[in-house]
């Protein structure tokens, strides 16, 4: 669950959020809305820590993560960014990327990132989804087209089951096709789970599509 | 036959440098000026212990770690205080001048007469080839863990993991370190193979690494990081048998430093010449 208090941010003498009040319950999917410069990124920032609030408080769970760096709070938030290149690392296979991403919150460091066990365990997690890219555990991710990227963002920021889930307007830097493709897989994997997600875009049919829960700022 | 030998018994010891150079350069996406002072900081400190009576060996193993504190030093100044990569480089580096001075005592400390892990074994070649291959496959499997690749990861992209929740200044920290280590390891080896040990013996060493890395990188283009960093030992061979080849040719020997510089930005200018030359084709078929 998230829940925001009083939240104030300013960037020089701009106001973005003043007693910004906001709050989100387990499993909820909440669509976001605004025009630009209204804050919606200000706000992922501030809820996964590349920015502190001036004054207010930011809860998951109850615990209040408003000044905790973001390394620590990585952990309870899984985050897609509009650029595909952004959510993973082009030099490393496909299953090396997963693996990284899924050993996020375990401490032995020195031990092998990718073994037979896992390997099999992603490819389980993945065959459901129909996306194909079981076929590509050794490519490298700077091999994939940017939908297949976005896919394995997803995948890579969902794996740990976070409690948060933030898309950036994951989808608008794709073609209508890749689109419709990653869309299908948000619905599949934010269904029917405890993850609360919230997701920012400017595409009304995307809108529409969610509309469980809209909240605009600005 | 032997002088071919030898000339590749030198390419095996200074391709631990050029390990280490990888480390930075190409992994972490990290320029890192400190290697030339951490190369002469390994030298130094091994010829100090060596004429002290200390095993080779193990002086061998003491110059890694004193060279791993410069790269912490280096790491530290660049992610704690957000000083510029390369500045945080030069400061080490200089810094490093006036303490290998004080390490040696003077500008040079010589090891004649003393043993070394050259005098024990007699064989340049096989000492080099050990030492090489030992830490090539360290480092291939080291890579290949949790926190190997994470580092990786981290030189890719760095958003990506900070996203993930590593902390990658930490990350940053324990490349250089382990960077400059293989610096050290390889200025004690160079420090024996010589003879001595002196204040500018890491002047230069920066280029020759960068040189045996694109060269390397030139003659194999394969993923693998294991055939990554083997490659990178074959180009400081190539490097070193090179240069003897252009001395032979009746080339000045202070002309190396700009003959090995023109190589480094020949090999990495290249991939962007042949993108021009395909683009311009494509314009004049358009």
């Amino acid at each position: 669950m998230l829940k925001i208090k009083n939240l104030c941010k300013k960037f020089g003498e701009k106001v973005i959020f003043e007693d910004f009040n906001f709050q989100a319950n387990k499993g909820e999917f909440v669509t976001i809305l605004g025009g630009n410069g209204a804050g919606k990124s200000t706000l992922f920032n501030l809820i996964s820590g590349t920015l502190f609030p001036d004054s207010g408080e930011i809860l998951i769970d109850g615990i209040d993560v408003s000044f905790m760096p973001e390394h620590k709070r990585a952990k309870f938030i899984g985050r897609v960014f509009q650029d595909p290149l952004k959510g993973s690392s082009p030099n490393l296979t496909v299953e090396e990327n997963i693996a990284l991403a899924a050993s996020k919150n375990v401490k032995n460091n020195l031990r092998l990132a990718t073994n037979r066990q896992n390997s099999e365990l992603f490819k389980e997690k993945l065959s459901p989804l129909n996306l194909g890219m079981e076929n590509r555990f050794n490519d490298k991710a700077g091999d994939l087209s940017g939908g297949q990227r976005q896919v394995l963002a997803i995948f890579m920021a969902m794996i740990c089951q976070p409690k948060i889930l933030l898309l950036d307007e994951h989808t608008a830097a794709l073609d209508p096709k890749s689109q419709e493709k990653i869309l299908d897989l948000t619905e599949k994997i934010t269904q029917n789970t405890e993850i609360t997600t919230l997701m920012i875009t400017h595409n009304m049919t995307i809108v529409e599509r969610f509309n469980e829960n809209v909240v605009t700022l600005g | 036959m032997s002088i071919y030998i030898s000339t590749c018994s030198q390419g095996l010891i200074w391709a631990i440098l050029a390990l280490g150079i990888f480390i930075t350069f190409r992994v972490l996406n990290f320029a890192d000026m400190t290697a030339e002072g951490s190369l002469t900081l390994g030298g130094a400190v091994c010829a100090v212990l060596i004429s002290n009576g200390i095993n080779p060996i193990l002086s061998i193993v003491i110059s890694g770690f004193a060279a791993s504190i410069a790269g912490l030093i280096t790491g530290v100044l660049h992610t704690k205080f957000k000083i510029q990569a390369i500045l945080s480089g030069v400061l080490t580096m200089i810094a490093l001048y006036s303490i290998n001075i004080r390490i040696m005592g003077k500008a040079n400390v010589s090891l004649l007469g003393k043993r070394t892990v050259f005098s024990t074994s007699n064989q340049n070649f096989a000492v080099g080839l050990t030492v090489c291959a030992l830490l090539t496959i360290v480092l291939s499997l080291f890579f290949k863990t949790r926190l190997g690749l994470a580092i990786r990861a981290t030189g890719d992209n760095e958003q990506m993991m900070k996203a993930h929740g590593a902390n990658t200044d930490f990350k940053k920290i324990l490349a250089l370190m382990l960077s400059n280590a293989f610096c050290g390891i390889a200025g004690a080896l160079i420090g024996q193979s010589q003879g001595y040990a002196d204040v500018n013996m890491g002047t230069g060493s920066l280029v020759i690494a960068l040189a045996s890395i694109v060269i390397g990188e030139a003659m194999f283009t394969k993923d693998a990081i294991l055939l990554k960093l083997i490659a990178v030992v074959f180009g400081s061979i190539a490097y070193r048998l090179i240069v003897f080849f252009v001395l032979n040719f009746g080339m000045n020997p202070s002309d190396l430093k700009l003959f090995t510089a023109v190589v480094v930005a020949a090999f990495l200018a290249l991939p962007n010449i042949r993108k021009r030359i395909v683009r311009s084709a494509k314009n004049v078929k358009n």
